[in-house]
């Protein structure tokens, strides 16, 4: 095998082949990009108007520096806020949306994304009569088994939903 | 002679050499997705996407890529296919990217592509290479949609649900239900010793199937 | 007529002990334990029973004649595990769960792996861990019975803190639980029984209730009550003593006992689970090959070798 077969023509080949998968992967990209951006936009939006039904809009709050909380979405007709926050739960990061009213109190939260253990952490992350057990309650640090009652079984997936929760509550607190 | 040849390609990968069953090719995705048949379908179709262009792809080009560097090549276009794919069904159909998660990502080193990729397309002609991939993706297909009925219906009580996820005409929340309510589904067959257990099953089927067809075919081939 | 002509090596003199015989032994130990669990639940406990105990059979039945084999079911061992199964069933459960724990017990646990002397773990066991799992609403739903005393009135012992009074109840029985392991007196009496006619060793069942024992009173929990509560009692004479999944040496006996004590007492007492018993037993039947090849007796002569050997 002469130079070129041994190192030339390999090298040049793999180059080939990365060069033309990567043009066409940005050209996929290009098109495909703003239609999953539109897409999450949208079932965001739809998330939130789930949670707080009255609020005909919602504006962005930014600047918020604390961590734990992704987003902070105020009614535009003053309505309520609606919070996104995170907490680590069992399998991983558990991210729950908290929506208040305007006289303080937590109208309903939902867990949009989690990974606990299917049948028994999932009764508290994925199961909405759990949720419902925070509907009404008023707007401060919530304490596990005093304000809402853990699931047997379940402690590390109730602590992490009252921990965003909490999070979601000291936002609340800090942007007014 | 040659039309026979060709449909024996084709129809290899459902049952005589099905991926999964036969080969053990693609183990991992097939036990984690098939909690659901709609999602056991959807990774189906995706792969078998994938795994015809790789094939034809890598098959063209199998003249020209050097022997030193064809396990880098045949990955970076798997890779460049899936994540065309991956762009796809994130724009056009998220609930299956939802319901595949990080199974979708991971076509990228399922055994099945790569696996047939070194087997068959570098060796064969283009035509060929598409058929396996056809049917290899049908048996994969096939066996995820099974397995995934069997692990549904059992340990949930359903069928098919959250097919609305790949055929949007279907109304939200679809699911045909099996068992009736005031049966409890046995919860155990969606999460891993069901699935290890309905997969060993399967297996054992399968291979009794071809244990039986190989006398006839040795007749055949013989002729 | 398969075993007219007995080719065997030395020695011939051999007991009038068959598989048969020890299996309705352990039948019979079982069946005061059957008799108070129906004292206490009500007499549709018997049906349970029998239903579990009938499937079991039919399963093994069914298994034997579909693969052309000689007929198992004289040996009564589909009866042992059909009785033991059934004893870890709430009372409350749908008699088709308990066809389903047959199935997985029988067929699954013990002829998909060669049948009996195959099995890698104790059939029942196994059926009610994946019950458990698979329909954990159902096997949770212990009902109580009519007499239960207040203290207990709430949930299992096990998940209840206790007052000394209670230990009559634990005794006897009368509080909620699985079939089988209310009733602390029978299992103890029908254990006894078993230890006496040298069905099993005595050895396994003092190590594990010793080592949960010991280990409760280092934890600060009462041990009494650590030992009448739950599935121990059943577990460490019926269960654990099982002879296929058990080690064979008094050592490997000794070492399955400590091992089963500890794992019981740390599932039960830093674990999220109620009762550690089940998982515990499945954990060191999977063990139990390895145990034995590291007692393993060594062989008559050996150890005269190796010393007189050492001597020179």
């Amino acid at each position: 095998m002469n130079r070129w077969e041994r190192i030339f023509k390999p090298v040049t080949v793999l180059t080939l082949v990365c060069i033309v998968v990567a043009g066409s992967l940005a050209a996929a990209n290009h098109v495909t990009g703003p239609v999953i951006e539109e897409a999450t936009r949208v079932a965001q939006e739809k998330a939130r108007l789930e949670l707080l039904p009255e609020a005909g809009g919602f504006k962005r709050m930014l600047g918020y520096g604390g961590e734990n909380v992704k987003d902070i979405c105020v009614a535009l007709n003053g309505g309520g806020v609606v919070v996104t926050a995170e907490a680590k739960g069992y399998g991983g990061d558990l991210t729950v949306m908290v929506a208040f009213t305007a006289d303080d109190t937590i109208k309903r939260i939902k867990v949009t994304e989690q990974a606990e253990t299917k049948g028994i952490g999932s009764k508290v992350a994925a199961d909405a009569v759990y949720w419902a057990r925070y509907e009404g309650l008023p707007a401060r640090q919530l304490v596990l088994n005093e304000d809402v009652d853990a699931v047997t079984g379940a402690t590390k997936s109730s602590r992490a939903v009252l921990e965003a929760v909490n999070a979601a509550v000291e936002a609340y607190y800090a942007i007014r | 002679m040659s039309e026979k040849k060709k449909l024996s390609v084709l129809t290899n990968g459902i049952l005589n050499e099905n991926p999964v069953l036969r080969l053990v090719l693609g183990t991992c995705p097939t036990l984690a997705v098939t909690t659901m048949a709609a999602n056991g379908i959807g990774m189906g179709l995706a792969a078998t996407f994938v795994l015809l262009c790789s094939n034809i792809v890598i098959s063209a080009l199998r003249r020209i890529i050097p022997e030193q560097v064809r396990i880098p090549c045949y990955i970076t276009v798997i890779a460049g296919f899936v994540s065309v794919v991956q762009m796809l069904v994130k724009a056009y159909v998220p609930a299956l990217d939802q319901a595949l998660g990080v199974y979708l990502p991971l076509i990228v080193v399922n055994c099945i592509i790569l696996g047939r990729a070194e087997m068959f397309a570098s060796k064969n002609t283009v035509l060929n290479s598409a058929l396996d991939g056809i049917g290899m993706g049908i048996g994969f297909t096939l066996t995820l949609t099974i397995m995934g009925s069997i692990r549904e219906i059992l340990g949930a009580g359903t069928w098919l649900a959250g097919l609305d996820g790949l055929l949007p005409f279907l109304p939200e929340g679809f699911a045909i239900r099996v068992l009736p309510a005031s049966v409890d589904p046995f919860t155990l067959m969606t999460s891993a010793p069901g699935g290890f257990f309905v997969f060993g099953v399967l297996m054992a089927g399968a291979a009794w199937l071809t244990a039986h067809k190989r006398p006839a075919q040795a007749e055949e081939g013989s002729v | 007529m398969a075993n007219k002509l007995i080719v065997t090596a030395a020695p011939h003199i051999t007991g009038t002990d068959t598989t048969q015989k020890i299996m309705q032994r352990v039948c019979i130990a079982l069946l005061p334990t059957l008799a108070a669990s129906a004292a206490i639940f009500g007499l549709h406990v018997l049906m349970l029973t029998a239903v579990t105990v009938a499937s079991c059979v039919l399963f093994e039945y069914a298994w034997c004649r579909l693969m052309k084999k000689d007929l198992c079911v004289n040996d009564f061992s589909a009866v042992v595990t059909g009785m033991l199964l059934a004893f870890n069933l709430p009372d409350t459960l749908p008699w088709w769960m308990a066809v389903v724990g047959a199935f997985i017990a029988i067929i699954v646990v013990k002829q998909l792996f060669g049948g009996l002397g195959y099995n890698f773990a104790n059939p029942a066991i196994v059926a009610r861990i994946a019950l458990a799992i698979g329909f954990a609403g159902r096997m949770a739903q212990c009902s109580f019975p009519q007499s239960g005393i207040d203290a207990l009135a709430s949930a299992t012992p096990m998940s209840a803190e206790l007052t000394g009074s209670a230990y009559k109840a634990l005794l006897l029985g009368t509080h909620g639980g699985v079939l089988g392991e209310t009733c602390a007196l029978t299992i103890m009496a029908g254990g006894v029984y078993l230890i006496a006619t040298k069905v099993i060793s005595p050895v396994i069942p003092a190590t594990y209730l010793g080592t949960v024992a010991l280990l409760s009173v280092a934890a600060g929990k009462d041990p009494i009550c650590q030992l009448l509560g739950g599935g121990l009692m059943l577990g460490a004479f019926f269960m654990a003593t099982d002879y296929v999944t058990s080690p064979t040496t008094r050592k490997g006996k000794f070492i399955f006992g400590i091992g089963l004590g500890v794992i019981t007492c740390a599932i039960r007492f830093l674990g999220t689970v109620p009762e550690g018993v089940s998982f515990a037993i499945l954990l060191m039947n999977l063990l139990v090959p390895y145990i034995e090849e590291h007692t393993r007796q060594d062989r008559l002569g050996i150890a005269k070798t190796r010393k007189a050997g050492a001597g020179k």
